[in-house]
């Protein structure tokens, strides 16, 4: 790749829960979004990103709560984003994972920043002390990250236990949203599954069954309190996780009904988002910004799906990935960093 | 050298942006973009957006084939105003687009969720085994998300089945059959102004009008998108609009397919009369050929500069892009971002195609051709109609009550029960409602079933075959039936060109069952001449996966009947049934009286399976092999043989034309050493080269020799004798093969 054709990127803003461990510390406390999104934060009373950050160690109960993770997320994966180096990077076009769709709002301009924050506070808010429900992870890949038949048919037989929904389609992964009976129900029936240093299902702690109708009226009280939310068409074509395109022409009223109907209520598809957006605009790699490298996997996972560039498993991935040409670019990695960022 | 008339057209649509002044912004997109007009800024826009996308994959395939990495290059430029048709249309209203519709294909896909026409467009032209219609078979404008069954017509020959298709969604709804789109949905087809002229679109649109002119509901919108040229001939100025405006029962609606205005609202108004009334529409858009033909075609040779230049003056982009910009609607900069923008998405994309794997291997080319699960055929035969809708039918006397019967009752019967099992099923053709058939072979079956299941067509065997591949997209079980052989002749390619090419060019995402009874062969007594007593079968048998039954005998008439319908249900297979006129009431075999050639009905009967023959005797001396009236002939000469030559045959009945009982053949002729074939079909392109080459490719080694028809039409009279096979000709072959024993 020459030094005067940048990448083509799609960005993928990562979703609540990023911000782990070892993110303490890492924020950048100079950048302008970290600082405006600290005066909203000092302004509505609460601690601030850099206060968040600067925490000696990491706290679940403090940094993985609604009201908390959710701006820090979103300001991170920004932060980062004022790092690109426009000869080496250029955005085609911006998509995002869960909560990380209203981050992807602000990086392509259907929102200005304090009006995206506006809309994860509001949503993160509702959170605070009022969890509905869960959110369990469970695999339908093998460990060669291609889709393995008896994990996807034991997925496909829990969603059909009470109470228990498709959260997020999630490369290789299945985020089950489910009330309380629900989450029951899959623990007792799905068999127990290691992977690494994680055991599956895995709750997600202090996640709300997002993405699922247990969220209705979240939406409908989204509706009200955002009713006044500046909605632009975006700078830069958005996919969003039920596969629709919302290019520059896109109208704002569309995107305002997606975000704040169907995306709270319906399942979150990143596997149709990834497939969309990589079959309408070619980028050269998916762009990972924000805190840790959550997405990677999953991501791999879709391409290897796709067949995109002839990926047929997690070897092939692993070869692109060491190539000159990665088809995944981590910002938490300091040797892809470096070939997007000054 | 010859200019790049692409590389013309992209740069003129660049300076025309740059040339153009801006009017003021408009404050809100969602205005109309003039008084009256049903347009507004945004979805002029996004239409904009469209058509783009369509002129990129033009250029980008062009670039390709630079690089010999695109197979295809016929394009859209010029037409993407067809965009706004798809925009005044549902994506649920199936499409059958022809190869110049990319603006309407990349619209719809804007329709539905999770789309990606880019991409899809250009796996295609590189024969991308990816690609998510054909898998790398052809380069097609096809999804069965968005109801666009692929199409590689080239002379509106998909007309037919989109009149089919309207036809069958009006009669669903009258006999109370579920649909998987809206009820009120329509049916548009896209065509040329060249191809406008071909019998197969005329007959189709004459199809239309009929049905429509006697109230019979066909919501189907006719698109001509009308470039004033096929290849390099010139259609004659006014020619469509006048051809077309005063049809009986088909309304007209004309206008620029160049101004994205006036083509939305002729378009909106096309699609509301045709959704509200459910009669045919004539869309008539006039558009221009940029690019030439294709990208092998030196337009140069056949037009003057001037006239090229003229016709890129008219360049729709531009139009659109003048629209916009001086409307207020977008900036130049926003135009040329777009443009530049889809440009290089294209070109990424391009790339990403080209490397993406090709079919490999014959196996794979043919995987999805004609699908063949005999074990679930079997089973779907054998499973019995409901006992209550029988009774109801056969108005409380079951057929297998009846004494044994002859041929044409056994087929009678057997469709009768088919109608009881299956609710979907329809039967048409000529004359078979209250007639019953030329042959009485449909009678009673209109009063039984219905006449909205049991219909008369128009005389036309192209809309009669069409009308069946729309009614398998439908989701109906059609039996067609084409009066004599000989006049499936006119309207072949609806089976070779169209139906059986279905689930190859869709790796069976689309099917159009169906099973054809066709009333063919000679030996009626001399009576009727060629057009009543064709004997030719080539243009059937090479047609890829078709089903060729060819019952001689009643019961396995029946048997083979419900296999042929079953295969057609469960692996959406296309099957002619080939029946023997002069067997329909042919009741005795070796003397008057005997009644040895009627046979028992039974419902229950083992099914028939394909490519599986019949064999009658265990004779070790000569093994004869044939089917139809040569059978019946066969089994008579075979009697003659042994009486008055003590010579023992086995005699096989192959029942299928194809795929031939190759199994059988190999068996039957091991057996005895010596194989006779007995064709009626032509020496040339008959059924005996087939069963001859079987026998050479299956490593036989004994002797072989055949009788078959000469190699001419039929005559009237007893001159039709001279040139068909006979018994004597077959017992004198039987006597020379086994040399006189």
């Amino acid at each position: 790749m020459s030094q005067t054709t940048p990448r083509r990127l799609l960005l993928l803003c990562p979703g609540r829960g990023s911000y782990g461990r070892a993110q303490i510390g890492t924020l950048p406390a100079e950048s302008p979004t970290v600082r405006q999104l600290n005066a909203l934060r000092a302004e509505a009373g609460r601690p601030t990103l850099t206060a968040l950050d600067a925490t000696e160690r990491f706290f679940p109960a403090l940094h993985l709560a609604g009201e908390h993770a959710s701006l820090l997320t979103f300001g991170y994966t920004l932060a980062d984003l004022e790092s690109l180096d426009p000869d080496k990077a250029q955005t085609v076009a911006v998509v995002g994972n869960s909560m990380g769709w209203y981050t992807a709002l602000a990086a392509a301009g259907a929102l200005s920043l304090l009006d995206a924050a506006r809309l994860v506070e509001t949503l993160g808010g509702y959170q605070e002390g009022n969890v509905i429900g869960a959110q369990v992870l469970y695999p339908t890949a093998g460990d060669d990250w291609r889709s393995h038949a008896v994990l996807t048919g034991l997925v496909e037989d829990a969603l059909k236990l009470p109470g228990v929904y498709r959260s997020i389609r999630l490369g290789g992964m299945t985020v089950f949203g489910c009330t309380r009976e629900g989450l029951s129900a899959l623990n007792e029936t799905l068999p127990k599954l290691q992977r690494g240093d994680r055991t599956f299902p895995l709750q997600l702690p202090l996640h709300s069954a997002f993405h699922t109708p247990l969220m209705a009226l979240t939406s409908a009280r989204a509706q009200v309190d955002l009713k006044d939310l500046p909605w632009r068409s975006p700078t830069l074509p958005m996919v969003g996780g039920d596969g629709n395109h919302y290019g520059r022409t896109a109208s704002p009223a569309a995107i305002a009904r997606y975000t704040l109907t169907t995306q709270v209520t319906d399942p979150f598809d990143l596997n149709l988002c990834l497939r969309a957006a990589m079959g309408e605009h070619g980028p050269d790699a998916v762009l990972l910004p924000g805190p840790g490298n959550s997405l990677g996997a999953a991501t791999a996972q879709i391409l290897i799906q796709l067949g995109w560039r002839g990926l047929r498993d997690r070897r092939d991935f692993e070869e692109v990935q060491a190539s000159p040409r990665p088809l995944v670019i981590s910002m938490d990695r300091p040797e892809q960093r470096a070939l997007v960022c000054r | 050298m010859a200019v790049n008339r692409a590389a013309v057209v992209d740069q003129r649509f660049l300076q025309h942006v740059s040339r153009l002044t801006p009017g003021p912004a408009q404050a809100n997109l969602d205005a109309a973009v003039a008084p009256g007009r049903a347009l507004t800024g945004r979805l002029a826009l996004q239409l904009f957006e469209s058509m783009i996308a369509s002129r990129h994959l033009d250029l980008a395939s062009r670039d390709l084939k630079s690089r010999d990495a695109s197979f295809y290059t016929i394009g859209s430029a010029g037409h993407e105003g067809s965009a706004a048709v798809a925009a005044s249309l549902r994506p649920t209203d199936m499409a059958f687009l022809h190869y110049r519709s990319g603006g309407f294909f990349v619209q719809r896909a804007r329709q539905v969720p999770g789309q990606t026409p880019l991409l899809d467009v250009l796996l295609g032209v590189t024969a991308a085994k990816d690609e998510p219609i054909a898998g790398g078979r052809h380069k097609v404008f096809g999804s069965k998300s968005l109801y666009i069954p692929p199409q590689t017509s080239t002379i509106a020959s998909h007309l037919p089945k989109a009149v089919g298709a309207a036809f069958t969604l009006e009669r669903r709804k009258r006999l109370g059959l579920p649909l998987d789109v809206p009820e009120d949905s329509v049916i548009v087809c896209t065509f040329g102004d060249a191809s406008s002229n071909h019998s197969t679109a005329q007959g189709a649109i004459n199809a239309a009008c009929w049905s429509s002119f006697q109230n019979v509901p066909v919501p189907v919108l006719f698109v001509c998108e009308d470039n004033g040229i096929g290849i390099s001939v010139s259609t004659p100025s006014g020619w469509v609009a006048a051809n077309h405006q005063h049809r009986p029962g088909m309304r007209y609606f004309g206008g620029s397919g160049l101004d994205l205005d006036e083509c939305y609202d002729a378009a909106q108004a096309a699609v509301a009369y045709v959704r509200e009334h459910r009669r045919p529409a004539f869309l008539h858009l006039r558009v221009v050929r940029l690019l030439g033909h294709a990208g092998s075609d030196v337009e140069q040779s056949y037009r003057s500069e001037e006239e090229i230049e003229a016709s890129e003056a008219m360049d729709p982009l531009r139009r659109a892009a003048t629209l916009l910009i001086e409307g207020g609607w977008a900036s130049p900069a926003l135009i040329t971002q777009l443009y530049e923008d889809t440009r290089a998405r294209c070109a990424a994309l391009a790339n990403e195609a080209a490397d993406r794997p090709k079919l490999t291997t014959a196996e794979e080319v043919v995987a999805p051709l004609a699908p063949r699960r005999p074990a679930e055929i079997e089973a779907e035969a054998r499973r019995a109609p409901d006992p209550d809708a029988r009774l109801k039918l056969w108005e409380g006397k079951l057929p297998e009550a009846d004494r044994p019967r002859h041929l044409a009752v056994q087929i009678n019967r057997a469709l009768g029960d088919l109608l009881a099992k299956y609710p979907e099923l329809m039967l048409f053709g000529e004359d078979v409602a209250k007639k019953g058939g030329v042959y009485n072979v449909t009678t009673g079956l209109s009063r039984r079933a219905g006449v909205g299941r049991v219909f008369n067509t128009l005389l036309d065997e192209q809309t009669i075959l069409g009308l069946a591949i729309g009614a398998g997209h439908m989701g109906s079980l059609p039996i067609p039936e084409i009066q004599y052989l000989a006049y499936l002749h006119n309207a072949e390619d609806q089976l070779r060109g169209e139906a059986g090419s279905l689930q190859f060019f869709s790796q069976g995402q689309f099917q159009n069952p169906m099973v054809v009874r066709i009333a063919g062969y000679a030996y009626q007594k001399g009576f009727g001449g060629h057009f009543h007593n064709d004997n030719s079968v080539a243009v059937l048998r090479d047609i890829p996966g078709l089903v060729i039954a060819s019952p001689s005998r009643g019961d396995d008439a029946a048997a083979m009947l419900r296999t042929c319908v079953a295969a057609a249900k469960v692996d959406g297979a296309v099957c002619v049934f080939l029946e023997p006129i002069a067997l329909y009431m042919t009741k005795d075999l070796h003397q008057d009286g005997d009644g040895l050639w009627n046979t028992p009905y039974d419902p229950d009967a083992d099914p028939a399976p394909i490519g599986v023959g019949r064999v009658t005797g265990e004779g070790r001396d000569l093994t004869i092999i044939s089917w139809a009236n040569g059978h019946w002939m066969s089994q008579r000469v075979a009697r003659r043989l042994e009486e008055q030559h003590g010579l023992r045959c086995r005699v096989l009945d192959l029942r299928w034309l194809n795929p031939l009982p190759i199994e059988d053949i190999l068996r039957e002729a091991v057996a005895t050493g010596r194989v006779l074939v007995v064709d009626e079909t032509r020496r040339t392109g008959g059924v005996s080269e087939g069963v001859l080459t079987a026998l050479i490719d299956g490593g036989f080694s004994g002797r072989m020799a055949r009788v078959a028809a000469w190699d001419t039409y039929i005559p009237l009279g007893a001159a039709a004798n001279l040139v068909l096979v006979q018994e004597h000709d077959i017992e004198a072959a039987a006597l020379k093969l086994v040399g006189g024993k």
